[in-house]
């Protein structure tokens, strides 16, 4: 398992989430859809959190944090990872549609909708978060726009937790059975895949299945409401 | 080295709590420790699914977590598993959760039969009564010794004389239960953490005096609290949290 030590460099409020900057020793290469877990260095935490990319470079890592924590500048910390499947967005979709409402929600997309831009996709985010430093050929739509967001795309990804199954599958049925749709899930995944304790497992059309190792991110399809 | 571990082929009394490593030991752990055994999830006879309000909650002290023991039973663990545990470096160490005294006689039958399962623990159902715990232990009794768990809420006069008289070859000292709010609802679930260990402590003194093995599994965050249990004469060290970092 790959460990990479860092350092949080900076701390800043966006939209109302902690997005936060760490120095690493060498570049970590996550996949759109990838996570970390990151252990602090000084100990003080039993477990370790939860985290997942914004944007990345050869030397430092932007992320936000699953769970709340008194981070701050200048403690040390140590990434395990990355870990997890990501988004396997066809190489053929032209237009995609992302769906992240909320703040890290939408912050968590960003890297993938970096990578879709790069290799001239057109991409839409439908969202209500308040964010800044976007790609200027980023679509931004108001949340409420989900659904057509949806239906324009070829292809669309949509960040979703435990309890939001039923009323995406719901909301987004056209969509996932006629096209490729992919669910990320933002939550705690407390073994980071190492035991399949269960905390984060989901519910699927072939049994229940932990986010940390099968996801986490799962076809919208495969899904179901428990 | 544990003499009564050793007595069971087991060779170093670092142990994992079941659950804490899955079904298969990791290609390589960091922790360093040198496992005496491999202790899948525990298992109970038939599936179990997580619990609806599965979580994690952190508090200071320690975590609760809340699954429900997900686990996808006895027959189909042996299916997915048990040619994998026979062909491991290490000797399996497996964690049964019986309903009631027939389940755990069919399971201890099974785990006869199983190439490289040295012994198993039992975890008793917190509901039943002493007499239904006691025809438990009793049914439990195979050709492999087994351990019982006693968690650490229910170390008591009643609980020890119970587990002094049955055929169990050691306990376990388990993780107690707690009760917690988690997003504005009260949830119960087992507790993990350094909270724990001088509890732990303060309990050897009874666990010894059964005269059985005894194996601490819970309450030990460092390598440093092993080492002064087992310095304490305890047989086996089972860690938990540790191994999710």
């Amino acid at each position: 398992m790959t460990r990479v030590n860092g350092t949080i460099i900076e701390i800043s409020d966006n939209g109302g989430e902690l997005l936060l900057r760490a120095t690493t020793e060498r570049e970590l290469l996550p996949l759109p859809g990838q996570y970390f877990m990151i252990g602090c260095g000084s100990g003080q935490e039993l477990l370790p959190f939860t985290v997942f990319p914004v944007r990345s470079g050869p030397d430092f890592i932007d992320f936000i944090s699953i769970s709340e924590f008194n981070w701050h500048i200048g403690q040390e910390v140590t990434f395990r990872g990355p870990l997890g499947q990501g988004f396997s967005i066809p190489i053929d979709a032209t237009k995609v549609g992302l769906i992240g409402l909320t703040q890290k929600g939408a912050l968590s997309l960003l890297p993938l909708a970096s990578r879709l831009l790069e290799s001239g996709k057109e991409v839409a985010l439908a969202t209500d978060a308040r964010l800044h430093g976007l790609p200027l050929d980023l679509e931004i739509l108001p949340g409420e726009q989900a659904l057509e967001v949806s239906i324009w795309a070829d292809a669309a990804a949509l960040v979703i937790t435990r309890n939001q199954i039923a009323q995406s599958l719901d909301l987004f049925r056209i969509g996932y059975t006629k096209k490729p749709f992919e669910a990320l899930f933002l939550s705690e995944f407390p073994c980071g895949g190492t035991a399949g304790c269960g905390v984060c497992a989901v519910t699927t059309k072939k049994g229940w299945k932990n986010v940390c190792k099968d996801g986490p991110v799962f076809d919208l399809s495969e899904l179901a409401a428990e | 080295m544990s003499g009564a571990l050793n007595e069971l082929g087991i060779a170093s009394p670092w142990l994992n709590v079941p659950g804490f490593l899955g079904g298969l030991p990791p290609a390589r752990m960091d922790l360093e420790l040198e496992m005496g055994a491999f202790l899948p999830m525990s298992i109970s006879m038939q599936p179990r699914s997580p619990v609806e309000n599965r979580c994690l909650v952190r508090y200071p002290g320690g975590v609760l977590l809340h699954t429900g023991m997900p686990n996808p039973g006895l027959r189909e663990s042996i299916k997915q598993y048990a040619a994998r545990w026979a062909r491991l470096d290490l000797p399996v160490w497996l964690s049964l959760l019986p309903n009631n005294a027939d389940e755990a006689e069919e399971m201890s039958e099974v785990v006869d039969e199983l190439e490289n399962v040295t012994t198993f623990q039992l975890e008793l159902p917190r509901r039943s009564s002493k007499e239904e715990c006691r025809s438990i232990l009793t049914a439990a009794a195979g050709e492999k010794s087994f351990f019982v768990e006693i968690p650490l809420d229910l170390v008591n006069r009643d609980t020890l004389g119970m587990v002094q008289n049955s055929p169990a070859f050691g306990v376990v000292l388990s993780a107690p239960r707690g009760r917690l709010l988690n997003d504005g609802k009260w949830v119960n679930g087992r507790l993990y953490g350094p909270a724990l260990y001088p509890q732990v402590i303060s309990q050897l003194h009874s666990l010894r005096r059964l005269g059985k093995a005894v194996v601490i599994g819970c309450g030990v965050s460092s390598i440093e609290q092993g080492e002064q249990l087992i310095g304490l004469g305890v047989d086996g060290v089972q860690v938990d949290l540790p191994l999710w970092n």
